[in-house]
């Protein structure tokens, strides 16, 4: 077990810069995830901590000692790839015995450390079937398994459920993370799919175009995103984020949008701080608005029913406000029908307003 | 009379009998769904129906013509599949265009045939460009263009979204159903992917293996399941189920669940059939699990925190109920630790009872 430490980490490939400057510590004993879209550099960082790519400039580190020059075997880590590599022709017991056979372990201690990890990620009861006649989640877990049974230092898994069914991409989630926790390993994870980065991870690092855009639990990215990216990108379904123009009225501060005019005045301090000009994009998740078949009091918005969604024991209604959607997610017996008028409400505590110029949270 | 009638068909490949004595009826205007795993017979469903490949028995009948004989071309249905196929030599125009120069109409009216349909799915600014300069799902725009361009009488599209990514996946599914509604074109939808099925469709029917389980409304397949498999294959996260011995006294009835006991004197109508002693199954959905710190109740069944899953606006539970995993939807903020005690109340108008031999819903 081991801390994990980038310091001014920069990669490029010809003129691409695919990763610039990244600062990133990872506790003993953490499960982060590097997330983002395709060709934000996150793979690029996985590949540079396993040593399998060289970095231009800075350092890593694991445990305290910088590996820039070191080999991948050298370094003490496992990595799991979205194409888990299995030994056809050997049994689930002998791919797992494997690694351990070629650091010339003692055969008994092989068998018991064989066996724990199976019972661990339960597959114990295959050890013994033709490892290529499993399915592809028993497949993963083999994978998983050969990584684990090396105790290595830092485990580096790079998009591991990608190629699971849905159903079983939920159960693996579960099984990791926990057992994550329980041998207390320190992971790093990559991932686009930011339902992964959420349910599993301790701390998640947004990345885009090599560039790290906030690091934190899941619970701030989600409700205190730092920038528009992260805000649109965390979170489904996805943030409404809509342009809007601030403007101050007799003495009280506005959004408006849409012919729609909200009250920010409680913001007043805030955004006269943060903001580099009036043109800002208002966020509001679907969860914070609230859908009324009745026109009430304050900071409600006409909008027609587009599109009803039905996802369980929930609803989400699109509705049409001007030009633009708003989008809320309703409890499932809410009687809402297309092309009907409903009234919404922005949860006012849980609005955001992002520069449109910076593209930064002011709210 | 039906839009589409499947009367009994069959089809083999080789030994394999992929499609089983199917009958089903689709209605005009309606969005239809063939929802099942791989392997369940949609895409020769589909095939079968676009004329791409004929059955072996049974009738399949458009508007109140027997289409069996006729070829693809004239039965006026257009198909779309997963990955979708466009000239990458031709511009946006021109695919959406091909369908109807074939149909010798004169250059002025498939102007305005193509305009018309850019303007419905959002792609007039992309006519000039090539294909190759599109995002996936703009690609995938065209290709349904260029199927609904011809008007066709009955829309097929097999697994349309799987090919993008889970953001354009949600964007595009309510695109798809505000596009059919608006053309109210009969469309049948094949798909894995359940919550594509619960979100876009009006009726589903939900297949295995060749065979048909369920055909009925999204809210009674989610509401109502026949069987096991249809309640633990729609719906997120995967209802939960416990194994459990029906025990009947004098003027109450129990389940035994080894760790727990609950009594089922509530649903004794519909438990009067079954005999005392018999395994049954149990379902609850995830949303229908209350937790409670403190258990008031009589009827109190304890778990452990196994893992906690932050989704954003809410975090699902799952908890170690004697050897079981259940899981639950909590709100999020939460005070719920990794191997926590807690008491759990399942609510009673939200439970399920299935045989456990034939795997059919007793209620």
């Amino acid at each position: 077990m081991a801390r994990v430490l980038l310091e001014n980490l920069t990669k490029r490939f010809g003129k691409l810069e695919a990763v610039k400057g990244l600062d990133l510590e990872i506790k003993d004993g953490e499960f982060v995830c590097l997330l983002g879209p395709s060709g934000c550099g996150k793979t690029t960082t996985l590949r540079m901590i396993a040593g399998l790519e060289k970095q231009d400039e800075g350092n890593v580190y694991i445990g305290d000692k910088v590996v820039n020059g070191l080999p991948p075997p050298e370094r003490d880590i496992a990595m799991v790839f979205q194409f888990y590599a299995i030994y056809p022709g050997m049994t689930v017991f002998d791919n797992l015995a494997f690694p351990l056979k070629q650091r010339r372990v003692p055969k008994p201690e092989i068998v018991k450390k064989v066996k724990e990890t199976a019972r661990m990620l339960r597959i114990d009861n295959i050890l013994n079937k033709d490892a290529m006649s499993l399915t592809a989640g028993e497949k993963q877990r083999i994978a998983l398994g050969r990584a684990f049974v090396r105790n290595p230092q830092v485990f580096l898994l790079d998009e591991p459920l990608t190629n699971l069914d849905a159903g079983l991409r939920a159960i693996m989630r579960v099984e990791l993370k926990r057992l994550q926790k329980e041998i207390g390993q320190t992971t790093i994870y990559v991932t686009h799919d930011q339902l992964e980065g959420m349910t599993m991870a301790d701390r998640i690092a947004v990345m885009k175009d090599g560039v790290l855009q906030q690091y934190d639990t899941p619970d701030i990215l989600f409700n205190k995103p730092n920038n528009l990216f992260v805000a649109g990108f965390v979170g489904s379904p996805t943030m409404n984020l809509l342009g809007c123009t601030y403007v101050e009225e007799r003495g009280r501060g506005k959004v408006i949008f849409d012919s729609c005019s909200l009250d920010v005045d409680k913001y007043r301090d805030v955004i006269s701080k943060g903001k580099t000009g009036n043109e800002m994009i208002l966020g509001i998740r679907p969860t914070d608005v609230i859908i009324l078949k009745e026109k009430g009091k304050d900071n409600l918005i006409e909008g027609k029913v587009d599109v009803v969604e039905l996802i369980g024991d929930e609803i989400i209604v699109d509705a049409g406000v001007g030009e633009d959607i708003v989008r809320a997610v309703a409890p499932r017996r809410f009687p809402v029908k297309v092309d009907e008028k409903v009234w919404l409400r922005f949860d006012m505590d849980r609005v955001h307003l992002f520069d449109k110029q910076t593209e930064r949270a002011i709210v | 009379m039906p839009k589409i009638l499947l009367d009994g068909i069959s089809k083999k490949y080789g030994k394999a009998l992929v499609v089983n004595n199917l009958t089903l009826e689709i209605h005009d205007g309606e969005f239809a769904c063939l929802l099942g795993p791989p392997g369940a017979g949609k895409t020769t469903i589909l095939r079968m129906i676009a004329g791409l490949v004929s059955q072996d028995k049974g009738n399949i009948y458009i508007g109140d013509k027997v289409v069996n004989d006729l070829p693809p071309a004239q039965r006026d249905v257009a198909m779309v599949f997963q990955t979708f196929a466009l000239y990458p030599h031709l511009t946006v125009f021109e695919n959406i265009a091909s369908p109807l120069r074939k149909k010798n109409l004169s250059d002025s009216k498939i102007k305005r045939k193509v305009e018309e349909v850019a303007e419905v799915l959002g792609i007039t600014h992309l006519l000039q460009k090539a294909p190759g300069l599109l995002s996936g799902g703009e690609r995938q725009r065209v290709a349904i263009g260029r199927s609904i361009a011809k008007e066709p009488n009955v829309l097929l599209l097999d697994e349309p979204l799987s090919n993008l990514d889970a953001k354009l996946r949600i964007h595009m599914r309510a695109e798809l159903k505000k596009l059919q509604r608006r053309l109210g074109i009969t469309t049948v939808l094949g798909t894995p992917d359940e919550l594509e099925a619960l979100t876009m469709s009006d009726r589903i029917a939900v297949m295995r293996n060749g065979e048909l389980i369920q055909h009925d409304s999204t809210e009674n397949i989610y509401d109502h399941p026949k069987n096991l498999f249809v309640a633990k294959f729609v719906g997120s996260p995967p209802m939960n189920t416990l194994k459990f011995t029906l025990e009947k006294e004098k003027d109450r009835m129990l389940g035994k669940f080894g760790t727990f006991d609950l009594d089922l004197t509530k649903f004794q109508d519909r438990l009067q059939k079954i005999e005392s002693g018999t395994e049954l199954i149990f379902g609850i959905r995830a949303p229908d699990i209350a937790l409670q710190p403190e258990g008031k109740d009589r009827q109190r069944i304890e778990a452990t925190v196994y893992t906690i899953e932050p989704m954003g606006a809410e975090t699902v539970v799952a908890l170690k109920l004697g050897d079981t995993i259940v899981k639950t939807k909590v709100p999020s903020p939460h005070k719920i630790d990794i191997d926590q005690k807690v008491r759990l109340a399942f609510d009673e108008d939200a439970v399920h009872v299935f045989d456990t031999k034939t795997e059919d819903a007793v209620f």
